[in-house]
């Protein structure tokens, strides 16, 4: 399982399903094209944002010697009752980043502030970055944190 | 690099000892200088009461060597002309082409026939080289020979393969059926 | 512990090399490629000729007279032969006949008399490709032929079976 902090004053974020290490393989591509992307989709996570103030989700990532590309989304799969929080598209995960939102506008409120996603990783790679056999695999520890907009 | 919500957090903390330090150095009358530090600036945004949890998760993301390649439809080449008093004429087709992706280097394509052709038949192939990449004309025969080598991170396509099919003198004619081969070409290390 | 520790390593040995590994691939692709050799025969003649009768000994016919030109041959076939005719017979008391000479391993003629109807004056030609073969012509008339203004005959060579 991935790591996962105490919650503070009962803001919670946990995994569902997953939340350990995966691996996205590039393995394929068609004669003439660029590798096809590798995606992963069995990570899901909780949250209960309980901050009084209208609360988000970011990312960012470590990764040492970075090659390749890696993409992640957050698709909202349930939400409390009140308005829908706004998701964003996908979000390059690249060495060193800062924070990005990945989930705005999570409103305070008993039902409102909890919800569920599912997290959607996406590799990319093209011919000109070459493969794992040279340059070695990429390896991120992605981080997700709930914190007060 | 610092984690600037961590960062939020200690600069948070600083500033409230050094605002307390302040308190300290009024109330006992003792000189700023004897303090070795000034108090940072205020932060930006301050988070409510520090309150945030984080999830981590590891993903590695692994690229395996690639190569793939293909190769368009089948060939007719006819042999059907002479100039009096010469051999037959040599026929060259160069409809066909080729695509091909590698993500690694230093590879080549090798070109080989199933079987070999009677005796008195020869076919001969050169291949439009990717950038970068060099090609020689060889005569096919079941022992592999090299077409291109010096293949490195390319994706590719309608790339020209250009065959030469010869029949001396003293091959007889074929009819509509003639004579066919299986073409193999393989992407491979050098 | 020692079992234990050396368990251990193995399993460390084989995840280490097993994690790094990218598999090197090899593809393969083909297609059919079709010689299909038809079969080919042609002929080409070089050089017209010109044959004026104009000289004779007192009390016999005229002298015959004689030109050449040359032919080459391809062919990928077997028992072929080469055939000739004229496309208009001579008149009355003259005559044209042609010298054939044969490409290796075919047989040739002589003195073909060259009519409308064609005449055999090569046989036996298998796959063979030759130039430079000699086409020697020998025209004569008796003193009853009369005079024959400049007239053209087109010789017409064929390969056939």
């Amino acid at each position: 399982m991935g790591t996962s902090a105490t919650s503070v004053d009962a803001q919670r974020l946990e995994f569902l399903t997953g939340g350990g290490p995966i691996t996205l393989e590039i393995s394929e591509a068609p004669p003439g094209g660029e590798p096809v992307d590798a995606t992963d989709a069995g990570t899901r996570i909780f949250w209960d944002a309980n901050l009084g103030v209208p609360a988000k989700l970011v990312v960012s990532t470590m990764a040492t010697s970075q090659h390749f590309r890696l993409f992640v989304e957050l698709q909202v799969t349930s939400y409390g009752t009140g308005s829908m929080v706004d998701m964003h598209p996908e979000v390059e995960l690249v060495d060193g980043m800062f924070d990005e939102d990945i989930l705005t506008n999570i409103l305070p409120g008993s039902r409102s502030q909890q919800g569920t996603g599912l997290l959607r990783y996406r590799a990319s790679a093209r011919v000109a970055d070459g493969n794992s056999q040279t340059h070695g695999d990429d390896t991120h520890t992605v981080t997700y944190t709930l914190l007060a907009q | 690099m610092v984690h600037p919500q961590r960062y939020k957090t200690v600069g948070l903390a600083a500033w409230a000892l050094s605002l307390f330090s302040a308190c300290v150095v009024a109330l006992l009358g003792l000189s700023p200088s004897a303090w070795a530090q000034t108090p940072p600036p205020l932060p930006d945004a301050i988070p409510l009461a520090g309150n945030q949890v984080s999830l981590s998760q590891t993903v590695t993301v692994r690229v395996l060597e690639i190569n793939r390649i293909a190769i368009s439809g089948d060939v007719l080449i006819p042999i059907a002309e002479a100039e009096a008093g010469t051999p037959l004429s040599p026929v060259t087709h160069s409809g066909s082409t080729y695509a091909l992706t590698v993500n690694g280097s230093d590879k080549k394509i090798v070109g080989s026939l199933d079987t070999e052709f009677p005796a008195g038949m020869e076919l001969s192939v050169e291949l439009t080289p990717p950038p970068g990449a060099t090609a020689t004309r060889r005569i096919l025969s079941s022992d592999p020979v090299d077409l291109v080598k010096g293949v490195n991170l390319i994706a590719a396509t309608n790339l020209g393969i250009t065959y030469t099919g010869h029949a001396d003198i003293t091959v007889a004619p074929t009819g509509t059926a003639g004579i066919s081969r299986r073409v193999t070409f393989t992407l491979t290390s050098n | 512990m020692n079992r234990t520790l050396r368990a251990f390593a193995l399993a460390m040995f084989v995840a280490l090399g097993v994690s790094h590994v990218a598999f090197a691939q090899t593809d393969t692709e083909g297609h059919t490629v079709t010689m299909e050799v038809a079969a080919i025969n042609v002929l080409a003649i070089t050089g017209d000729v010109t044959l004026t009768i104009d000289q004779a000994t007192p009390g016999s016919d005229p002298d015959p007279v004689s030109g050449s030109a040359s032919y080459a041959v391809t062919t990928n076939e077997s028992a072929k032969k080469i055939t000739a005719e004229i496309d208009t017979n001579l008149p009355a008391n003259m005559s044209l006949v042609v010298d054939a000479a044969a490409p290796l391993g075919a047989t040739g003629s002589t003195d073909v008399a060259l009519t409308e109807t064609a005449s055999d004056v090569v046989t036996g030609m298998s796959t063979i490709a030759a130039s430079g073969l000699a086409l020697n012509y020998t025209f004569s008339a008796t003193a009853a032929a009369g005079k024959l203004v400049s007239t053209g005959y087109t010789v017409t060579y064929t390969i056939t079976n």
